[in-house]
């Protein structure tokens, strides 16, 4: 669906240079609005619904920053995706920056500014289920360990093991959650090992801590989808022993993803999909 | 002139070559992996083509033929290099292969198996992997020429050089 856009530069250059990459970058667009700065946006976007909002922050009468804190504030356009375009080197992920929806720096290439405008409409993810919160655990997994997730059958489900390690960690990334990680020991000493490349650990205290970072690596990529942009916080693992009956408290879980890695038990949780 | 010879590396199969102006080359590397490894300094490498990623499925063919499954063919042909005069730390490793020909639905998943188990080996080893072409659902051929240390291979009908060599050296036959 074509885009109604508003690009918001002090250089009148600049404005026809992004609106050009847009077309060179093939991003269907309507109507194209333009504003030499911030306070010049806001009357226009008092008066147009836009879809996407291209802005400059160093701009003079009011820049970026500002306006952007005052579409934010402003319930009606608190929504409208903004992509900030600047010679800056900032931060995105402090305010009001972390409040723009894409970062591109100047000077642009056309592809940089396609991949941010297809990254903001492209369909959103909404399978928060199981199989999505396993596919991010599964490539840290794969990463640190060198070993694989097998999603067990709906009808063998893993046997919760005797012995487990459980890491727990809260988050918030929009709102707040927790993750867990329960793994049998055999398997958290071969989790650790392998990290390692070695054969023999220097103590069982590794095995928790591999643990641990696994689940802490996982939380980043999680959270990195939940926030859609929201500024994330991660709090360090708490590590605890687990048997059965905990095991089955955590599979019950929101989201549960019980699997086997070499043949031992595993189970990844999330407490709560995004609303 | 150079006088190059060729020797080819059959599926389950490893070979060596230490400061001879010889090809190691390998075929239809599909879900199979393909590993070289170089010492520059020394100019000892070998070409290994494994089949599947673990031996503990089948002790008694991996006591046969190491080469057939990646953990104990990285082992062999590490051991023969190291025995030849190799050092650990200069060699240079190249990865090729590991497909998903036949299952889509990574029903079997052996090509990112023998791609998981490789790196897990190499990590193991101490070995950073210089350069690889792996996944798709193409089929490969990989060589080494131990002069140069220079790795190719080729998917598709095209020729890719994934490692010049210490010496950058100029493409090869194939």
């Amino acid at each position: 669906m074509p885009h109604k856009v508003l690009v918001v530069d002090d250089s009148a250059v600049t404005r026809a240079m992004i609106i050009k990459t847009l077309d060179l970058a093939r991003i269907p667009v309507s109507e194209c609005l333009q504003a030499c700065n911030g306070k010049e946006a806001l009357e226009l976007l008092e008066r147009n619904w836009v879809d996407i909002v291209f802005a400059d922050l160093n701009m003079p009468v009011m820049g970026g920053r500002e306006m952007l804190r005052l579409m934010r504030t402003t319930p009606e356009l608190s929504d409208i995706p903004v992509i900030v375009i600047s010679s800056e080197h900032c931060d995105p992920t402090s305010l009001p920056l972390s409040w723009a929806s894409g970062y591109v720096r100047k000077p642009f290439t056309p592809e940089a500014i396609r991949d941010v405008v297809e990254g903001l409409t492209a369909p959103k993810e909404t399978a928060w289920n199981a199989d999505w919160l396993l596919e991010r655990f599964d490539y840290v997994l794969q990463t640190v360990s060198f070993m694989f997730a097998e999603r067990s059958q709906e009808d063998a489900q893993p046997v919760a093991p005797e012995n487990s390690v459980c890491a727990e960690m809260t988050f918030i990334a929009g709102s707040a959650g927790k993750l867990w990680l329960v793994v049998s020991k055999a398997l958290a000493l071969e989790m650790a090992r392998s990290a390692l490349g070695v054969d023999e650990l220097e103590n069982d205290r590794q095995a928790a801590d591999v643990v641990g970072e696994i689940l802490n690596m996982t939380a980043g990529l999680v959270t990195d989808a939940l926030a859609r942009g929201a500024p994330v916080q991660l709090f360090p693992p708490e590590l605890s022993e687990c048997d059965p009956a905990g095991w089955d408290e955590i599979a019950g879980k929101p989201i549960a993803a019980a699997c086997l890695v070499e043949d031992e038990p595993l189970l990844v949780a999330l407490s709560t999909p995004p609303q | 002139m150079r006088t190059e010879q060729r020797r080819v590396v059959s599926v389950g199969e490893y070979l060596v070559s230490g400061g001879d102006d010889q090809q190691l080359i390998t075929y239809s590397l599909g879900s199979c992996i393909g590993l070289t490894l170089y010492d520059p300094t020394a100019g000892i490498g070998g070409l290994l083509h494994a089949q599947m990623p673990l031996s503990r499925t089948s002790p008694e063919r991996s006591r046969e033929r190491p080469a057939m499954f990646v953990d104990t063919g990285v082992a062999a042909l590490l051991e023969d290099l190291l025995g030849m005069g190799a050092s650990r730390r200069q060699l240079v490793a190249c990865i090729a292969g590991a497909a998903n020909l036949l299952d889509d639905d990574r029903l079997f998943d052996v090509g990112r198996r023998n791609h998981l188990v490789l790196r897990k080996m190499l990590w193991k080893n101490g070995i950073l992997v210089a350069a690889e072409d792996v996944g798709g659902s193409c089929s490969r051929t990989m060589w080494l020429d131990t002069a140069t240390g220079r790795t190719g291979l080729k998917r598709q009908g095209t020729v890719i050089d994934l490692h010049p060599g210490p010496t950058g050296a100029a493409a090869g036959s194939h």
